[in-house]
């Protein structure tokens, strides 16, 4: 079954200009694919209607095969774990356990079994040791990771990372590739980083102006310079 | 204008505190229904940082206090009057207990100061300007400039009574009004420019996130006529309470105030001679009346001086 | 009056650095370890002391006094510590000491000085008090980490939305300082000085980006959340309860406090 399934997906802004124009594709489990695209391309625009934060003006998301609208937004979007770009943003509750407790607790997860799921997802990133420090007096690396076990806590099928990259140095983007990796789940990664996702990914999928101009093995992108160049990836 | 332990006796504290109490209650009825469902938790929260960030912007001010931007009115105008009221009161209670700035036994005045006194009154002034300006950008920034002056000088008025009901030390009251109510006319400027400003760039690049404004975008500004007329009447209350302390020949002070042009005779500190009681009989009488009156004639033609200031300015400047 | 402001917001910039760094200690002090609402209750049940004992009674404010030197003796904290913490309480300080000179007949001289009496004793009143209600609130701030006290906070009934908004509040300051420190720095490598007719200009246009940015700020924490599961109810994931210990213990020095305002009261 198809992790994610989207069909003639259209977004508009208030203005009535498309976001995103008849955009279709499938994601099956365990794959790896990278979102890329020049800025303002939708990519930011279709993870949030992959997650029913935004509502599409025409067609229909699928997650594990149930359709994505107004009353089983809830229930779906637990099963697709979005990591924002920036850490700041997601790690909003006052203490690391409090933060990876937030996405369970709200699916009714308590006691001794909210416990457990805290403890596996930040051992599942080597940040146990973090759990009682504020988010705010985190490193870098260590935000970027914490915000990762709070959505693994919500045990999700698929992992949307977008830019995950951002504001890390060297030795913090090792880590975290190599968090990547090792991870089971389907990985959706969004970046402008080609070889970023060349490490992570094999499936490139490429928007531009919300329209999907590929969708195919990553290598095609990657060994075509004048489509790199046509669609500002490189 | 932190009110630390010890500055007010504990009824006026208590007292003002059950009514700050009450203004909270008010405030989360009326925010309960809507509050659930949208994003106005992580906003409010944002604007109260940002309150507490502008509020580090110390003006300093004679008689070794200081003056800082309060920002009630704003939260009232960006957010609404009630989650205004809400998000002053977190700041208050954040420095408080957090920061150890402003008495934990003031609690209650400071939040009713600085919190519900500067978003309702902030609110009846901006709501009532806005219905005598015409429905544009410089309305709206009118109306947010006077709600950002008027709400200062309200809540050192409401100060300056408890101070008078309550205060330690025997200060003289006609010192402690001629201070507060002149230095805060000279605050309650700055208040209302930086306000306006804030709105006005909101204006220009988010207006959807000005709650005040909201009929610009042809949608309803979705607060209730009586919200006005409660901070109307919580303004005219002030303007009546100050009022038996209130002597009509100002002293050096205040005369620098009213020469300024910008100071109204409801907020006019003026000149108390003696303590409340000997004055409460008196005060109650015609004078008292007369003097309160006389404030909300004061305030309105404030208000019509500074639009048409605005207005004046507006032709000078290319509209964008 | 514009440059002013503008010269403050430039100095309150380290000044917020500072101030948005929370008083916190960090130790294992049996006040350390003591549940933050029993806390917090304990800081009220004091001050409900301090502002009810006559100003005339010396000996109670001693009392009081000693009361606070104990619970910040058994916090670890030290007298250097406690007099820098509670400098924020200067400007009602010195208001205080104008007090003498500007109170009501009779007068006493002091020194070959006219001093108001009246004037004295509210100089006094407000120093002793403003002094140990700061002293107190110090001591909380010191002893508690911020997400503790906004836990407890929400153990005494305080309304769950303030709290929400409290947190929020607290979580993000730091982010917004820094945001500030940084547009400060945009402005100052483009050659801006403050100084001039454009101060209250800039400074006006510094807020109101500050504003932007974090309400956008805003809406994405908020889609975070939703996309974590949030329908608008903040969860309390790990709440636990105070004993009856913790009680007795946290309220046995500010119920001394009290004794000692009731027996002023008395006496």
């Amino acid at each position: 079954m198809s992790v994610v399934e989207v069909e003639g997906l259209r977004y508009e802004y208030p203005g009535g200009e498309a976001a995103l124009d008849d955009v279709s594709f499938s994601i099956e489990e365990g794959e790896r694919v990278a979102l890329l695209g020049p800025n303002g391309a939708g990519k930011t625009t279709l993870v949030l209607s992959l997650l029913g934060v935004l509502m599409p003006a025409a067609g229909t998301v699928r997650v594990l095969g149930e359709t994505m609208d107004e009353e089983h937004a809830f229930d779906l979007r637990r099963h697709l774990g979005l990591v924002f770009q920036d850490p700041n943003d997601q790690l909003f509750m006052p203490t690391v356990r409090d933060d990876v407790a937030f996405g369970p607790a709200n699916y009714g997860v308590s006691g001794e079994e909210l416990e457990a799921a805290v403890d596996r997802a930040l051992a599942r990133v080597s940040a146990t040791h973090l759990a009682k420090r504020a988010p705010h007096h985190l490193s870098g690396g260590e935000r970027r990771r914490v915000a990762i076990a709070g959505v693994l806590a919500m045990d999700p099928a698929a992992l949307i990372m977008d830019e995950p990259s951002s504001g890390l140095d060297p030795a913090g983007m090792r880590e975290i590739t190599d968090l990547l990796l090792d991870l089971p789940q389907t990985l959706v990664l969004v970046t402008h980083h080609l070889d970023l996702a060349e490490r992570l990914c094999d499936r490139a999928l490429v928007l531009d102006s919300g329209r999907l101009v590929h969708d195919g093995p990553l290598v095609d992108v990657l060994s075509n310079g004048a489509f790199l160049i046509e669609h500002r990836l490189a | 204008m932190h009110i630390p332990d010890g500055f007010l006796n504990a009824a006026t504290s208590i007292g003002t505190g059950v009514v700050a109490a009450g203004g909270i209650g008010a405030a989360l009825r009326q925010t309960g229904k809507s509050i659930a469902v949208d994003k106005r938790v992580p906003l409010a929260g944002i604007t109260a940082a940002v309150i507490f960030v502008l509020q580090m912007l110390n003006f300093p001010v004679a008689l070794g206090t200081s003056g800082h931007l309060l920002g009630g009115a704003l939260a009232a105008i960006l957010l609404g009057p009630w989650m205004g009221v809400l998000v002053v009161t977190v700041v208050v209670g954040v420095q408080a207990l957090v920061f150890a700035d402003g008495g934990v036994s003031a609690i209650g005045p400071n939040i009713f100061n600085m919190a519900i006194v500067t978003a309702l009154v902030g609110w009846a002034v901006f709501r009532l300007v806005r219905m005598v300006t015409p429905p544009t950008r410089w309305g709206v920034l009118t109306a947010t400039f006077l709600a950002g002056l008027l709400s200062v000088v309200a809540s050192s008025v409401a100060f300056s009574i408890q101070y008078a009901i309550g205060g330690q030390g025997g200060a003289p009251l006609p010192a402690v009004f001629g201070a507060m109510a002149s230095v805060h006319t000279i605050i309650g400027i700055g208040e209302g420019v930086i306000s306006a400003a804030i709105v006005g760039a909101l204006l220009s690049t988010r207006p959807d996130l000005v709650a005040g404004a909201a009929d610009l975008r042809g949608q309803s500004v979705g607060s209730s006529r009586g919200t006005v007329i409660v901070g109307a009447l919580l303004a005219a209350v002030l303007a009546f309470g100050v009022a038996p302390f209130a002597n009509p020949n100002p002293d050096g002070l205040e005369r620098v105030a009213i020469d300024l042009g910008f100071m109204d005779e409801a907020t006019d500190p003026a000149t108390a001679t003696s303590p409340l009681a000997d004055y409460v009989v008196e005060g109650l009488g015609e004078n008292a009346l007369s003097i309160g009156l006389a404030g909300v004639v004061g305030a309105l033609m404030v208000a019509l001086v500074a639009w048409l200031i605005v207005r004046g300015m507006r032709r000078g400047t290319p509209s964008r | 009056m514009a440059h002013r402001a503008w010269y403050a917001a430039r100095d309150a910039v380290s000044v917020s650095q500072l101030h948005t760094h929370t008083l916190y200690v960090h130790g294992h002090s049996p006040a350390h370890r003591l549940p933050s609402h029993v806390k917090v209750a304990a800081l009220l049940v004091f001050l409900l002391g301090v502002v009810s004992t006559p100003r005339e009674a010396f000996w109670a404010f001693g009392a009081h006094a000693a009361v606070l030197a104990v619970a910040a003796r058994t916090a670890q904290l030290t007298a250097p510590f406690m007099v820098r913490r509670m400098l924020v309480e200067v400007p009602f300080v010195l208001f205080a000491a104008f007090l003498p000179f500007l109170g009501p007949d009779p007068r006493i001289e002091v020194l070959g000085i006219s001093l108001s009496q009246e004037g004295l004793w509210g100089a006094w009143s407000i120093l002793a008090r403003a002094t140990l209600g700061t002293g107190a609130a110090v001591l909380l701030a010191a002893t508690t980490e911020v997400p503790d006290i906004l836990t407890g906070l929400s153990r005494l009934r305080v309304p769950a939305v303030l709290v929400a908004i409290a947190g929020f509040m607290v979580r993000y300051l730091d982010v917004l300082a820094d945001e500030l420190g940084r547009m400060r720095t945009a402005a100052a490598v483009r050659g801006f000085r403050q100084r001039g007719r454009g101060a209250l200009r800039a400074l006006a246009s510094v807020a109101g980006s500050l504003f932007i940015r974090a309400y956008e700020r805003g809406e994405r924490i908020h889609a975070a959340m939703v996309v974590r599961g949030y329908r608008g109810v903040m969860p309390q994931p790990f709440a636990s309860p105070a004993v009856a210990a913790d009680w007795s213990r946290g309220l046995a020095l500010p119920l001394v406090g009290v004794t000692v305002a009731v027996l002023a009261v008395l006496l």
